[in-house]
C-alpha cells in the first residue's frame, strides 16, 4: 500500500516538475488529489502545482519548500499566517457554504450535540478542529476525525457516530452515492469559507504569475475546488 | 533569577509535562504498512501522547514485553498484526489477575474479532474491508445496477459475511453466499460450481472475492477462479492489488485498507478511551475500517459494465 502512496507522491512531483511558481493546494473532496492536480496542471502549465490529500503532508512541505501560494479553505489558510489571502473563491456569489449535520433514518437532535459523536474530515489540527466544530454546532461533541470526505459515509452506515458534519455540496454527492435514508439538519451558524488563494508575503512577482493563472481556470476545474468564480 | 530558585520551577514544569503526556505502547510487525499506520497514529495523537514503538522479532517475547509495560506504564497498547495480539495474550496469561492490564486496540490482523477474543480489556479495527464499502464504491462507478452480489464463503467466515450483509441492507444490496465446507476435497471445483451457480441461477450483478487464503492458493486460482471467471461477465471485486493488474485476468476492482487512515481511526479510539478515563471492560466492539484505497482495472471493467468517466476522479489508481 505504501508503494501505491509512493507512486502517487512520485507522480505528483513529476507532474509539478516544470519551472514556475510553486502552488500548494489542499481541498478535501470526493475527488482524489492526483485527479485535481492533473486538471489544474493542464490549465496552469506555468505553475508547479501540488495537491495534497492530508493536512500533515501540506504542513510538512510548506515548512520545507515555502511555496509561492497556498489554495485552501479560508479556515485552513488562516493556519499559515505568512500567506495573505489575495483571491477568494465564490459559489453562486457567496464566499461561504453551509454545513449540515447528516444522519441516517432520523434527524440528529441538536440539543444532544454535546453528548454525541460527530464525524468530520480533519481539515485542521485536532485542537483547532475541535474549536472549529464547536463553533459550527454550538456544542462540544466527541469528534471522530477521518482523512477523506468519502470516509464519512461508512462512519454513518456503521453507526460509529450519530451524525456527520458536511458541506451541503458533499451532502448532495452522498445522496447520489448512497441509498441509505440520509436525513439532514441545517445549522444556523454553520457557514464555512470556500477556498481562497493565499500568497506568500512579499512574493509580488510570483503573485503576478499565480493569480492570473488561477483566474483563468474554466468552470469544470473551478468546480473541483468547490467554487465557480474568484473575487 | 538565581539558579537555585529556577531549578525547582523547571523541575516542576518538567514534572507537569511528563505527567501530562499519556504513554501509548505500540507493538507491531516490521514493514512499510505498519510504519505508515504508526506514523499517522503518532501524528494524530500529537504531543499530548508519548508513543513508544516496539517491533516484533529481535528478542521480543512475553517476558520482554512484560518488562516494557511495567517500565513505561502505558495507558494503552496498540497491537498491530496477529503475532502482537498473541504476545499480549501471553503476557496477560502470565500476569493472570495480579495487575490491571492496560487496555489494547488491535488492528492490521486477520479477523481481529476472533484474535482478541482471549484478551481482557480489548477492542480493535477489522482489517477486512466490509462488503458495503466495496459495493457502494462500485455502484457509484458503473451505470448498471448493483443489487445482488455473490460471495463464495466457507463456514468459518460466514459470520463476517452475515455482518457485511446487515450493513449492505442499508444500501439496498443483497449478498448471496455460496458456502463451501472446510473439509471439501476439491475446492477449485467447488469454486467453479459456486461461480456458475451465482451467475446462472442467482443472476448476481457482481462477485465479491473474500481475502481468504482458503480460496486463494495458486492451485485454486488457476484451477478454480480463472476458468470460472472466463464466462462471468460481471464485475469481480477483490481485496488484493495484484489481482487487478493488467495481466491478472482476475479482478475488476480492488479495495484495500488505507493504512494511514487506519492509524487515524486508531488514534480516535485512543482519544475516546482517554475521555472515558481508560475504562474498557471485557472485550469491546471491533470497528469496521473506514478509509480505503480503490484500484480499477478499466479495461477489465469495460468488458462487463459501463464505467462512468466522471467517477474515475474518485479512484486512487486506474489501470488502463
Amino acid at each position: 500500500m505504501s508503494r501505491l502512496f509512493g507512486v502517487i507522491l512520485s507522480l505528483a512531483f513529476l507532474g509539478s516538475a516544470a519551472a514556475g511558481a510553486k502552488v500548494f493546494v489542499f481541498y478535501p473532496s470526493l475527488a482524489r488529489p492526483l485527479a485535481i492536480q492533473d486538471a489544474l496542471a493542464k490549465k496552469c502549465p506555468g505553475l508547479e502545482i501540488t495537491v495534497f490529500g492530508r493536512l500533515t503532508d501540506l504542513q510538512a512541505l510548506v515548512e520545507r519548500e515555502h511555496p509561492t501560494a497556498i489554495v485552501a479553505q479560508a479556515d485552513v489558510l488562516k493556519q499559515f499566517p505568512a500567506y495573505l489571502p489575495k483571491l477568494q473563491g465564490l459559489r453562486k456569489g457567496s464566499a461561504t457554504e453551509d454545513f449540515v449535520l447528516l444522519s441516517i433514518d432520523k434527524p440528529f437532535d441538536v440539543a444532544k450535540v454535546s453528548t454525541s459523536s460527530i464525524g468530520v474530515v480533519g481539515m485542521l489540527d485536532r485542537r483547532e478542529m475541535d474549536g472549529f466544530v464547536a463553533g459550527l454546532v454550538s456544542g462540544a461533541p466527541h469528534i471522530n476525525r477521518v482523512t477523506k470526505v468519502e470516509d464519512l459515509l461508512p462512519l454513518l452506515i456503521f453507526q460509529s457516530v450519530s451524525a456527520v458534519l458536511v458541506s451541503e455540496a458533499n451532502m448532495k454527492e452522498f445522496r447520489k452515492k448512497s441509498q441509505a435514508n440520509l436525513v439532514e439538519v441545517k445549522l444556523e451558524k454553520a457557514k464555512v469559507g470556500l477556498v481562497a488563494a493565499g500568497v506568500k508575503d512579499g512574493a509580488s512577482d510570483a503573485e503576478k504569475q499565480v493569480l492570473p493563472a488561477l483566474k483563468s481556470l474554466d468552470a469544470g476545474t473551478l468546480a473541483m475546488l468547490g467554487v465557480d468564480a474568484w473575487k | 533569577m538565581e539558579m537555585k530558585r529556577l531549578l525547582p520551577a523547571l523541575l516542576l514544569v518538567a514534572g507537569v509535562s511528563a505527567r501530562a503526556a499519556d504513554r501509548i505502547l505500540i507493538l507491531r510487525a516490521e514493514g512499510v504498512n505498519f510504519q505508515e499506520t504508526t506514523r499517522s497514529l503518532e501524528h494524530e495523537l500529537g504531543p499530548e501522547f508519548q508513543c513508544e514503538d516496539r517491533v516484533l522479532g529481535s528478542g521480543m517475547d512475553a517476558g520482554v514485553l512484560s518488562v516494557a509495560i511495567a517500565k513505561s506504564r502505558p495507558k494503552a497498547l496498540v497491537l498491530m498484526d496477529n503475532d502482537a495480539i498473541k504476545l499480549y495474550a501471553e503476557v496477560q496469561k502470565q500476569w493472570r489477575d495480579s495487575v490491571p492490564y492496560p487496555p489494547s486496540i488491535s488492528l492490521m490482523a486477520i479477523r481481529v474479532d476472533k484474535a482478541i477474543s482471549g484478551l481482557q480489556r480489548a477492542t480493535g479495527i477489522f482489517y477486512e474491508v466490509p462488503g458495503v464499502t466495496i459495493l457502494v464504491n462500485l455502484r457509484s462507478l458503473v451505470s448498471e445496477p448493483v443489487r445482488r452480489v455473490g460471495v463464495i464463503v466457507r463456514p468459518s467466515m460466514e459470520d463476517f459475511v452475515r455482518e457485511s450483509a446487515k450493513w449492505c441492507k442499508y444500501e439496498n444490496i443483497e449478498l448471496i453466499p455460496f458456502s463451501v465446507p472446510e473439509d471439501r476435497k476439491d475446492v477449485a471445483r467447488a469454486v467453479r460450481q459456486g461461480v456458475r451457480r451465482l451467475r446462472d441461477q442467482e443472476q448476481v450483478d457482481a462477485l465479491w472475492i473474500l481475502n481468504d487464503n482458503f480460496f486463494l492458493t495458486p492451485e485454486i486460482i488457476s484451477g478454480g477462479w480463472l476458468p470460472a471467471l472466463e464466462r462471468f461477465r460481471k464485475p469481480v471485486l477483490v481485496g488484493v492489488e495484484n489481482f487487478v493488474t493488467a495481466r491478472s485476468r482476475f479482478g475488476t476492482f480492488a479495495i484495500l485498507p488505507d493504512h494511514y487512515g487506519l492509524g487515524v481511526q486508531a488514534a480516535g479510539m485512543i482519544l475516546r478511551l482517554k475521555e472515558e478515563e481508560w475504562e474498557l471492560d471485557g472485550t469491546g466492539k471491533v470497528e469496521q475500517p473506514l478509509a480505503v484505497l480503490k484500484i480499477l482495472n478499466l479495461e477489465q471493467a469495460r468488458k462487463s459494465v459501463h464505467v462512468k468517466e466522471a467517477g474515475l476522479v474518485e479512484v486512487d489508481k486506474v489501470i488502463r
